[in-house]
């Protein structure tokens, strides 16, 4: 369904060290560094069949978050999902909503846990047990 | 990589109506409507459109882009023309995207609340 997904940077090198350390608690290695032929600079990681860009944007204007969007990763284990959520924390992003654990919801349970990147941009780690 | 992904609407029945079309001509079928947010299933993860859960407005982000895979050129040329008819706009015609890996074909739109999407498929040969 989902060929990529792009999320805005105000300072590319502040977003590899946050990204870096949440995707290398999925096991994703280092990014491909482009040069657009605007300049601006972006990441790709390629993972298990998805890839997730950071860029500056193309307009030239600050980077915002979207309000009501989220991105989900899926992760193999509930000690994943704490570990995605935890590096986020300790490389420039914020915790958000519930810390992270065990949902019940209208979907059955879930390990969840949520972090915003240094640009505001809400990421989900998610395990279902299956 | 992705379990899901999720963009925000001011205007449930008005996104409703664009992204049943969009995704329609990707070979989606309608969203679940769920009230205040609805969902699209693919084979690897779903799609969903909400009313933010803060209660603020819904905003779109500068930078980010939601990229949709597509079988082939038809399927791009099609996403993006429903895109026109219901309510989107243009954010880049449909054609070849020679920075793209591969031989990439694609097409650019603003959902009626200012998400950036796309959708790309490879050309043959």
């Amino acid at each position: 369904m989902i060929n990529h997904v792009m999320v805005g940077s105000n300072d590319i090198e502040r977003s590899k060290i946050f990204y870096d350390a949440v995707f290398g608690t999925l096991g994703a290695g280092e990014p491909i560094r482009n040069v657009a032929d605007s300049g601006h600079i972006r990441l790709f990681y390629r993972h298990d069949g998805g890839t997730f860009c950071v860029s500056q944007p193309i307009d030239g204007r600050p980077a915002t978050f979207a309000n009501g969007g989220t991105i989900g990763f899926k992760c193999g284990s509930p000690e994943q999902v704490k570990a995605f959520h935890d590096a986020g924390v300790a490389h420039g992003g914020s915790s958000a909503e519930d810390p992270p654990g065990l949902r019940n919801g209208v979907l059955g349970p879930m390990h969840l846990s949520y972090v915003r990147d240094p640009d505001g941009n809400k990421l989900c780690a998610i395990h279902r047990p299956a | 990589m992705f379990t899901h992904l999720l963009v925000g609407t001011n205007d449930t029945a008005k996104s409703k109506q664009f992204y049943d079309a969009t995704l329609g001509a990707l070979g989606y079928d309608p969203g679940f409507d769920a009230g205040t947010r609805f969902f699209y299933r693919g084979a690897q993860g779903a799609f969903g459109v909400t009313k933010p859960i803060d209660g603020q407005p819904a905003v779109a982000a500068n930078g980010g882009t939601i990229g949709f895979a597509a079988a082939d050129k038809d399927q791009v040329d099609a996403f993006h023309a429903a895109g026109l008819a219901n309510g989107g706009s243009s954010e880049g015609d449909p054609g070849p995207r020679p920075n793209a890996p591969g031989n990439a074909y694609g097409a650019y739109l603003r959902d009626p609340d200012g998400n950036k999407i796309c959708a790309f498929c490879q050309l043959p040969g």
